[in-house]
Order: C-alpha cells, then structure tokens, then sequence
C-alpha cells in the first residue's frame, strides 16, 4: 500500500502544473479564436504549442513503428480476435467507477445507474466483463471521464496539447486523466502496483492491436497526419462535452458558408 | 488511428470513432437513381441511399471492384463535391485561380473516392438506422443515422445537406461522432497550402491519387 501512493505523486504534480497551464491559457482563448484559422467555435483549432507538440507527436509516431505496434502485431497473431474484444470488455468494465463517478458529477444519476446496472449484470451473466450481453440489451457504455466532466462545468479545453506514449490531449483532458487516475480507479489501491501496471499494459496492448487496421489506413490516407489527428480529437471532444452540456454551445453555422465574394471567380 | 500509441482511453475511443468514419463513409458513398416525380425529401434520400448501398455491400455476386464503381456513381449523384471541396478550402480558396479550382475539385473527388473505395472490404454487416432530420438555420438539413451492430456500435453518423439549384438534396459533409470530413480536410490542406500554396496542394492530391492507380 505505500507503494501505490508513492508512484501516485507524480500524476497529482502533472494535475497541479495542468490547473495552472489552463488558468493560464484561458485568456489567450478569445484571441486565438478571432484569429480565426479557418474556423471558429467548436470547430476551431487551438495549438500555439504546435512546434512542441509535433516533436512529441513525431517521437509518438517513431516508438509506435519501432516498438508498440511491432509488439501489438506479435499480440494481435497470438491472441483471436473474439478474445481480443473479450478483454477489451473486460477493462471497460473494470472502469465502471470512472463512469459512474463522472455520470453523476455530471448531474445524471440515469445514467450512473444505467452503467451501475450494465456493471452488475457484465460481472456476473457476462462472466466478470468478458462479455457484454448488457451492451447487446441496449445499455451503452456511456465514456465519461472527468475530461468531460470538467468541460460540462465550463472549463475550456486549452490548448492543444500532445502527450508523451499517451497521444492527444489538452491541458483539462490531461488534468482529467489525472483525476479519473486517482480517484476513480480504486482497484489500484487493493491491488499489488505490479499487477495493476500489467493490467494498465495489457489493456493498452490490446486497444492497440484492435486499432491496427484503423492506424494504418489513417496514416496511408492522411496529407498532414499531425493535423487529421487534432482536427478529429478537438472535434471529438468538443463533441462530447456538447452531448452532456445543460446549455450546448451552438455548432458553427459559418463554417458551412462562403464569403459572397468568392463567387467573383465562379 | 489517431495517435501513434492509441493509448488514452480517449484515444482509444476516438479510434474507434475513425473506424466508423471508414464505415459511414462506406454508407455515405451511397446514393439512390433520383426518382422523376417530387424530389424527395432530406431524410427520405438518405433513407433510400441507405438500403440501396447497404444492398451493394451485402450483395456476394459482386466483386469489390463492381461494388465500387456502382457506389461510386452513387456517390456522385449524392454527393455535392464542388461545394465541399470549397468549404475544405475555406477563405483559401480564393487564392485558387479557376483552372486551379476544378483541378482540385477533380482530383479531391478523386481522392475521396479512392480513400473510401478502398476501405470497402472492412464493411462487416453492420446496419445502419436513420433517425431524423434536424432543420438548421439557413436552409440546410441534417440527416442523423446511428450504424447498428460491428465493431462501431452506436456511432452516431450525421449527414449535413444542401438544396441545389435543381431542387435536389445533396450530401456536403458527413459527420462521424462529431468529427467532420469537411472539418478534418480543412485543417490537413491548410497546413499543406502554407508551405507549398495552392500549386503544393494540388501536386500532393495528385501524387496520392497516382500512387492508387499504379
């Protein structure tokens, strides 16, 4: 137990850097909207950090060719696919606490308890989360995460921020990684730091063997992988955020018309 | 996809997400021979196009390049591709000089075409659901359909349409779990024209669409 708590110091540092990054960046906002990169509202892309972020984008891209996905093609040969999804089952229902915890934070107790429910069922009639004949009832998982959470109270994203190994993120994302990390994964505190850093490893192994196919195709389709990548993970979360939101943040209309000049041309 | 280690539970999902973007695109290469009487409304073409496509895919006697090319046609008539090609563009698509604005158009289609062509083998019987139309305030109509069953479960695919001057309905952006095609373009080719301009883009799609061919 003394463990657990020691390694658990460094992610509640990276939480209290983040709280102070997105304070900071919060008044940097407004302006880099007007600048207006071609978009404004959801959809607008916010990365002053871009130099950095693509040098850890691009060290992301080198270990993932040289080493995780290697070893995920190794993992995706040994392990069948029906197994694969099996354990993906397994972790998310592991996770239940997390999406509990959020659903509720986010004022919908329905929803906590829908997931409650999927959680009790998962566990015994789909043998300890391997199967999910909760999902095949019609009880969707519902991904919360205090990410979310925070942006449904208001909290802006912030900039765009790259992740060493753990990819895409934002300064509230990662913050809320950080919390979803401490608070809501109370397996970690019953568990030897081993074990839960093998099930950590094998729940990312695994995600990432399932995603092969997906990686590769993106990556042969993309002109500016960096930027399809942020593109989506903004939108995505903006999305997310949007879902959950008492008072949605209406989607851009301007983006889906043109200046009246640009006919000029036409 | 998305990142190189698709490691953060939202990454994950976001992945997962851009493997139902391949599959609604597959849905989206769809559409209907357009019927003679009244046009048919929004939802209504996309309800068509829907069954019509999922039948080309379900249907084994065909060959993946059939299915291909009799999408592809579909495509073409649902698809409004010049009005998406300039919102891809944005204001940069006032530098494009006209001969470079229907080149680009061209080999934009092109590229589509190829991209989700290509991704036609993965479609794996999922099903997909049209739940309603969502009138938007000046004029557009969005179309919203949930793919059923697969990998993408429960992804949320919407269609955003336009009425052209013929009075028809046609598709200018697909938006998979709030990502837009339209969006994601946007913000690849802009990092593109800021180093190359307008010639650089057109030289990279060409280059992309000639590597398909060879």
């Amino acid at each position: 137990m003394k463990r657990p708590t020691r390694r658990r110091a460094a992610p509640l540092a990276v939480l209290l850097l983040c709280a102070l990054a997105v304070t900071g960046s919060a008044r940097g906002e407004d302006s880099a909207e007007a600048d207006a990169e071609g978009g404004s509202g959801s959809r607008a892309v916010y990365d002053p950090w871009e130099p950095m972020n693509r040098a850890i984008f691009a060290f992301n891209e080198f270990a993932d060719r040289w080493l995780i996905e290697p070893i995920a093609i190794g993992w995706d040969t040994v392990v069948p696919e029906p197994v694969q999804h099996g354990i993906d089952h397994f972790f998310q229902n592991l996770s239940t606490p997390r999406r509990i915890a959020n659903s509720l934070l986010q004022g919908n107790p329905r929803q906590a308890g829908s997931v409650f429910g999927r959680f009790l069922i998962n566990t015994t009639f789909g043998l300890a989360g391997f199967f999910d004949p909760a999902g095949d009832a019609g009880f969707p998982p519902a991904d919360e995460d205090f990410g979310q959470t925070l942006g449904v109270w208001g909290v802006p994203p912030g900039p765009y921020l790259v992740l060493p190994v753990l990819g895409p993120s934002s300064p509230r994302d990662t913050a809320g990684l950080a919390v979803d990390g401490l608070a809501f994964t109370p397996e970690v505190y019953f568990i030897p730091f081993y074990v839960s850093y093998s099930l950590t490893g094998t729940n990312l192994l695994n995600s990432r063997s399932l995603a092969l196919e997906t990686v590769r195709a993106e990556r042969a389709s993309a002109f500016d992988f960096y930027a399809a990548v942020r593109s989506a993970f903004i939108q995505y979360r903006a999305n997310q955020v949007r879902n959950r939101a008492e008072d949605p943040e209406e989607e851009d209309e301007d983006f889906y018309y043109f200046d009246e000049d640009d006919d000029l041309l036409e | 996809m998305r990142t190189s280690t698709t490691s953060t539970k939202t990454t994950i999902c976001s992945s997962r997400r851009a493997v139902g973007i391949a599959l609604a695109l597959v849905g989206l290469l769809a559409a209907l021979p357009a019927p003679a009487e009244t046009p048919p409304g929004a939802q209504q073409l996309i309800e068509q196009t829907v069954t019509q496509v999922l039948g080309i895919l379900r249907d084994e006697s065909r060959t993946t390049a059939q299915r291909r090319v009799e999408l592809e046609r579909i495509a073409h008539e649902r698809f409004d591709f010049r009005t998406m090609a300039r919102l891809v563009l944005g204001r940069d698509w006032k530098r494009l000089d006209a001969t470079e604005r229907d080149e680009f158009v061209d080999q934009f289609t092109t590229y589509l075409a190829n991209d989700y062509g290509s991704r036609l083998d993965r479609y794996e019987q999922e099903n997909v659901i049209v739940e309603g139309e969502e009138p938007k305030p000046r004029g557009d109509v969005v179309v919203k359909t949930k793919v059923v069953g697969g990998e993408n479960d429960g992804a949320i695919v919407d269609y955003r349409m336009r009425k052209g001057s013929d009075g028809s309905w046609r598709i200018i952006d697909v938006v998979i779990e709030g990502i837009s095609l339209v969006a994601n373009f946007r913000d690849q080719f802009r990092e593109v024209m800021s180093r190359g301009g307008p010639e650089g883009l057109i030289d990279r799609l060409k280059e992309k669409n000639a590597a398909v061919d060879a």
